[in-house]
């Protein structure tokens, strides 16, 4: 398997622009155009440690992401209580009020 | 005498020619005879020359013998003769003396160049010796440089080679380091997130606290109106004007009950009506002065509490964007390594054409136990949701499990 080889591999699948870019790089370090089975498994230990890598990303990413969504989602709930406890005291002084005022 | 002795050492000296044949027929090794008394010295009445001749005779004879202490001795007493009386003497004489003198010295210097032989030779042999080792010596240095130069090349060499897996090695790690820079920044994009949610988290606590002083001043406020409006319904009924409304009122209403008179009663209380009247209108008009102020202090909270509210809303709706953001940069990383984990499988199916099944022999357990998942993967996914990878290890579909439940 040769570099070129890879290359075209690598050109048909979808991937973001820095992990494409490390991975060409990977690929451009072994010196010589031909692979070696060696170079061949270093390079596949690299790509799973990279899948590996980005799906410890994308579960962080989820948490923080399922961890923002619960706070606005408690922060919505203690807004609509807030509201609902201050105007409708609010609601009732002012009714007492008018109502003694008329 | 003389004359005969002075014809006869004009070439042919008797005594000197005599000697020689004694010294040809002998050799050093031989015994020289003991000397006699007469050999020691020469007749007292004989003449110089005579003298002269016998020391040199003397000296010869030694001389031939290897007794060459005895025939230098001869040789000097010959001389003192010749330097005592030098005219008796002619040329042949002196010539005589100076050949045979010659001749002692050099077997003297013969001798002594004999005797020392054994030690030059030893002498010789220990500098050739010394020579030769030297040149061993220099021969084997030269040859350990050689070598040493050798090794030191093949040195170089292995060193340079184990430079390059170290530049290898250094290079991987620098990228590994690289790609865990990347990881952290994104990290570090997760954390700033955090820090902004805690920052609400501490916008929220002050806005219960801002909610709880609130209820209180409203409580108070409320508590503060009730007290207020009795105090000013009380106030004004005491009130001089307002009390004799109510008190004229209520006169009329008893007068009222007492009449008699048809129609009179209903207008006293008609008027004992309006009278209340026009006392609770006193009152009226002092209590919407109280509530006009209530009311101005109520919408300030209001105001303030609305717009916290429209702070907290506008920053719920930046955190939905984020987190928007977020759960798609969730999904891009784990299209990665669906992708990657598709390029590993390319790389293997690619790499089994065309070589041996036992490929990449580095790590054949590594090697076996992905390529097993990876089958496995691959089967699995068929029955799935598309969109779920194969997963390359257990570790990998225990965070996949664990983060992207598998949904069918």
């Amino acid at each position: 398997m040769t570099k070129q080889d890879v290359h075209q591999m690598l050109a048909e699948i979808e991937l973001t622009d820095d992990v494409r870019q490390n991975v060409t790089e990977v690929i451009n370090s072994f010196a010589n155009e031909e692979l070696t089975e060696d170079e061949v498994a270093e390079l596949v230990e690299y790509l799973d440690l990279a899948a590996e890598n980005e799906v410890v990303l994308a579960g962080a990413l989820k948490e923080a992401a399922d961890l923002a969504d619960q706070y606005v989602t408690d922060m919505d709930r203690n807004q609509e209580d807030l509201t609902a406890n201050t105007i409708g005291n609010m609601h009732d002084t002012l009714v007492q009020a008018t109502t003694l005022a008329d | 005498m003389v004359q005969e002795d002075l014809n006869m050492n004009e070439g042919d000296h008797p005594n000197m020619q005599a000697q020689p044949e004694e010294a040809t027929s002998s050799t050093p090794d031989q015994q020289a005879p003991a000397p006699t008394a007469e050999d020691l010295a020469p007749p007292e009445s004989s003449s110089p020359v005579e003298q002269f001749d016998f020391y040199m005779q003397r000296a010869d004879k030694s001389r031939q013998g290897g007794d060459l202490s005895a025939a230098q001795a001869a040789m000097e007493e010959a001389g003192k003769v010749l330097e005592e009386s030098p005219g008796d003497f002619d040329l042949t004489h002196f010539i005589d003396f100076d050949e045979l003198s010659d001749e002692i010295t050099q077997r003297d210097e013969q001798q002594e160049e004999s005797a020392s032989a054994p030690e030059n030779r030893r002498s010789r042999l220990a500098g050739m010796f010394d020579r030769a080792r030297s040149i061993v010596d220099q021969q084997r240095s030269r040859l350990q440089g050689d070598g040493s130069k050798r090794i030191l090349e093949m040195g170089e060499q292995k060193l340079k080679l184990v430079h390059g897996k170290a530049a290898g090695a250094y290079d991987a790690a620098a990228g590994k380091f690289d790609r865990g820079i990347k990881g952290l920044s994104n990290n570090f994009e997760i954390a700033k997130l955090y820090i902004q949610i805690i920052k609400h988290e501490r916008n929220l606590g002050r806005l219960e606290a801002m909610k709880t002083k609130a209820s209180a001043r409203i409580d108070e406020l409320q508590k503060q109106y009730s007290e207020r409006q009795q105090s000013i319904k009380d106030s004004y009924r005491k009130e001089s004007e307002t009390q004799s409304y109510f008190e004229e009122a209520e006169r009329l209403r008893n007068l009222a009950e007492a009449a008699t008179l048809p129609g009179y009663s209903e207008t006293l209380v008609n008027m004992a009506e309006h009278l209340e009247k026009l006392g609770n209108n006193a009152v009226e008009v002092a209590a919407n002065q109280e509530l006009k102020d209530l009311n101005t202090e109520t919408t300030d909270i209001w105001r303030e509490l609305k717009g916290n509210l429209d702070f907290y809303t506008e920053q719920a709706e930046q955190l939905e964007d984020q987190i928007g953001d977020l759960r798609n940069e969730a999904q891009t990383h784990l299209n990665n390594a669906t992708n990657l984990q598709k390029f590993v499988q390319r790389i293997r199916e690619a790499t089994g054409k065309n070589e041996a099944a036992e490929a990449i022999p580095v790590v054949p357990d590594v090697a076996t136990t992905e390529a097993a998942t990876a089958e496995e993967a691959t089967a699995s996914t068929a029955n799935e949701n598309e969109e779920q990878p194969p997963s390359r290890s257990s570790r990998l579909r225990e965070l996949r499990e664990r983060f992207f439940p598998i949904k069918n």
